[in-house]
């Protein structure tokens, strides 16, 4: 049997629960744009229902009105994951399109006007010029300069290749340092999640800025996002673990410390701890500029390749040749590869110690007009010097590589960056807030608690016949 | 599917930078000329354009040394014709000389004349293209033919002691004696004439006709030949810079096809890019322009 006032509680829950919904529903609108936002929705479901008459003449279950169960986050945590991964494979990719556009930069090619495959061919050719005017001082000069033209450029490319891995240490190590912290905030949200589940609380803000620290995060490392249960009751504590292959960041409340020293060029990228184990990377900005420095020291040593057989090559021939003061076996460079060539010192000092004469025939002295070494510098153009390939044809194959290294990345971080865009549609297709929908519920919301306020004023009526007519009928 | 107000948003955004990195890229195309900027533009192509640059600036190279063989050769040739016309000179003092019937004072007049034709070719001998003697060989820093009395000595390079030979590179593997050394022309020539000289000076009538007017023929014989060789390498020379002025124009064209920017092309997709673009926006502006609020009172 119900109470005379069941009517009036039964709209004063109708009336709570509406007024419940409005509220999240103006908690939704107003974070329409707010990032990391996650839209909530309020589970309400009708109240306990209590029996109508007991025994034989049980008529029924008369209902007790309407409750609000819970608050909720709308949210797929498997779509979670997703852009977790993509972002990390997007964080990788920029890194390493953005490191190689550098090298690129640092070589300036094709536009340049003075790369080191224009002063190669342009030092190559004066040997020509030297070869038809061995005795001119002008074309010795000229020889000279083309010479330490060449040999700045090399340095110049090398000096601008070099800079590169120091800043991509010093990357790594900011990008830690970011790990760290966002770990460390995700630690003390783990707390204040974890005390809030167990009192039977929805901590929905506290969540949704964790789950934007794991985005943050997911975009500098590759993360493996574990959400933890309580071992007893299997339930959900709200903790998540946070784990990169095999170092775990966040273990609960607590965060360990991510190393920031890198791997060394050509290893597997990752990074070391003070012990010397290694944390292997498999994605993320980190691993990107790990990566990239390998890359960088390939195309580093490459140039010293190239250097040194500009140098061994010249010198060879230069070695063989006759300088106008006739003295023989001299080098023409010195150093041994892209950072440290230069002309030599002796040829700096006396043009005469060009070496653009053939040695005599036997007997003779060598005579001054003769530019027949000079001819076979020059034709070191068209000779094979690194394995089947000329000097500029090793040149202009590694500007290639680098071309094409780059091409790839950067093709790959623009389809990686739809692929993000398309999962955080779909997340944002979940999770986001639609205005329209708001206000559709809002309407109905609005008419509910109408509708409500007119239950109780209609209880109101009812009791007052029971109240006032009664007694005045006495 | 549900679609929430923000990702409309987030993805007309995308849209629109999409829509506007077209339009940046063709528009960069255009106003730079070139559409490969940078090697990962086109991996492939920048190779070709580097390899390219490299032979154009060796066909350069070869024009250039061409220019001066052809410069050499000339100046060459034009000295052996003024030593032609001498020597003939000579031959024909030399026919006067043999005629027995002359006048004994006659033959001193016509050793000078000899000699006269001898200091002529002493100083042609030391001719020079530039700073260059063209007749010494390899020795091209010192006069070649040195005056001693009334001869001359050749001191330039000669082919027993191998430096005679001035060798260019006019193409690839390409080498070209570009000069005719004097041991060669200038030392046979100037002994025929010295002994001629002496003969006519000393009236030895005979040994002029028996040996020195046929040693004149045997002169003027290697003087034409030589002029030949000239001739015909001039002619290498010229048919040898027409081919590299040919292959310069083809180099040019085929870097500029991969290289330089299709404008007609460019400016299509410019075009198509400007019409993206402004699709773009203006379905963005209409998309946002609704909304229920605007019928709620």
């Amino acid at each position: 049997m119900a109470s005379t006032f069941a009517g009036i509680e039964i709209g004063s829950r109708a009336l709570t629960a509406s007024q419940t919904v409005l509220d999240v529903i103006g908690q939704n609108t107003a974070n329409v744009s707010t990032p990391g936002y996650t839209r909530q929705i309020v589970d309400i479901a009708a109240s306990e229902p209590i029996s109508y008459g007991s025994g034989s003449i049980a008529a029924g279950q008369v209902g007790t009105g309407v409750s609000v169960v819970a608050i909720n986050r709308v949210r797929d945590s498997f779509v979670d994951q997703q852009v977790y991964s993509a972002n990390g494979d997007q964080g990788a990719l920029n890194k390493l399109r953005d490191t190689l556009t550098e090298v690129e930069q640092a070589y300036g090619e094709p536009n340049t006007k003075t790369g080191v495959g224009t002063q190669l061919s342009t030092f190559l050719n004066s040997f020509s010029d030297l070869a038809a005017n061995p005795e001119n001082v002008g074309i010795r000069s000229t020889v000279l300069n083309n010479a330490e033209a060449l040999a700045n450029e090399f340095r110049s490319v090398s000096t601008a290749l070099n800079q590169i891995n120091p800043e991509i240490s010093a990357k790594v190590a900011a990008g830690v340092g970011v790990v760290n912290t966002i770990a460390g905030q995700i630690a003390d949200l783990n707390k204040q999640i974890g005390l809030s589940v167990a009192n039977g609380e929805h901590p929905n803000d506290l969540q949704d800025r964790r789950d934007q620290l794991l985005a943050s995060l997911s975009s500098q490392v590759d993360i493996n996002v574990s959400y933890l249960k309580n071992p007893q009751t299997g339930h959900p504590t709200g903790e998540v673990n946070v784990r990169i292959s095999g170092f775990t960041l966040v273990d609960g409340d607590s965060a360990n410390a991510l190393p920031t020293q890198a791997t060394p060029p050509g290893s597997e990228p990752g990074l070391l701890t003070a012990s010397g184990e290694q944390i292997t990377l498999g994605g993320g900005e980190l691993y990107g500029l790990v990566k990239a420095s390998t890359l960088v020291a390939g195309y580093q040593s490459d140039l010293n390749t190239l250097a040194n057989n500009v140098i061994t090559a010249v010198n060879t021939v230069h070695a063989q040749g006759y300088g106008l003061d006739g003295q023989t076996g001299r080098a023409f460079f010195s150093g041994t590869d892209a950072a440290s060539i230069d002309v030599s010192a002796a040829v700096k000092s006396n043009l005469n110690v060009i070496a653009a004469a053939a040695a005599p025939s036997v007997g003779n002295t060598f005579a001054s007009g003769n530019g027949d070494n000079a001819t076979a510098i020059a034709r070191l153009t068209s000779t094979p010097v690194i394995g089947n390939a000329t000097l500029d044809d090793y040149y202009n194959s590694r500007i290639g590589i680098i071309g094409a290294d780059t091409q790839s990345y950067t093709n790959q971080a623009s389809s990686q960056e739809k692929i993000v865009q398309q999962l955080q549609n779909q997340q944002s297709s979940v999770s986001g807030v639609n205005l329209d929908e708001e206000l559709t519920k809002m309407l109905q919301y609005q008419r509910s608690y109408q509708a409500a306020a007119r239950v109780i004023n209609t209880m109101d009526s009812v009791l007052n016949t029971i109240v006032n007519g009664l007694l005045t009928g006495l | 599917m549900r679609i929430s107000t923000h990702q409309v948003l987030d993805s007309s955004l995308a849209n629109i930078n999409d829509a506007y990195s077209r339009l940046d890229t063709a528009q960069q195309k255009i106003s730079s000329g070139t559409q490969i900027n940078a090697p990962s533009d086109n991996p492939v192509g920048v190779q070709q354009v580097l390899e390219f640059k490299a032979r154009l600036a060796e066909n350069e190279q070869y024009t250039k040394t061409l220019n001066q063989a052809k410069g050499i050769l000339a100046t060459t040739e034009t000295a052996m014709s003024s030593i032609d016309t001498i020597t003939r000179q000579v031959r024909s003092l030399a026919v006067q000389a043999a005629n027995g019937t002359l006048d004994q004072n006659t033959l001193p007049n016509l050793a000078n004349q000899v000699q006269d034709a001898i200091n002529q070719v002493g100083s042609i001998g030391n001719s020079t293209y530039g700073q260059q003697y063209i007749f010494g060989g390899q020795r091209t820093g010192t006069a070649p033919l040195q005056a001693a009395g009334t001869t001359f000595t050749y001191t330039g390079g000669t082919q027993a002691k191998g430096n005679d030979a001035v060798n260019l590179d006019i193409g690839r593997s390409e080498s070209l004696t570009v000069n005719v050394s004097g041991d060669k022309v200038l030392t046979p020539l100037l002994a025929t004439l010295t002994k001629v000289r002496d003969d006519v000076a000393s009236g030895a009538t005979s040994e002029i006709s028996i040996t020195d007017l046929a040693q004149l023929d045997v002169q003027l014989n290697n003087i034409v030949n030589t002029r030949a060789d000239i001739g015909s390498k001039i002619n290498r020379i010229t048919s040898e810079t027409q081919r590299n002025d040919l292959t310069k124009i083809n180099y040019t064209q085929l870097m500029s096809t991969i290289q330089d920017t299709n404008i007609p092309q460019a400016v299509i997709d410019l075009q198509s890019a400007q019409t993206a673009y402004q699709a773009a926006i203006q379905s963005t502006a209409k998309t946002f322009q609704n909304s229920l609020l605007d019928y709620l009172k």
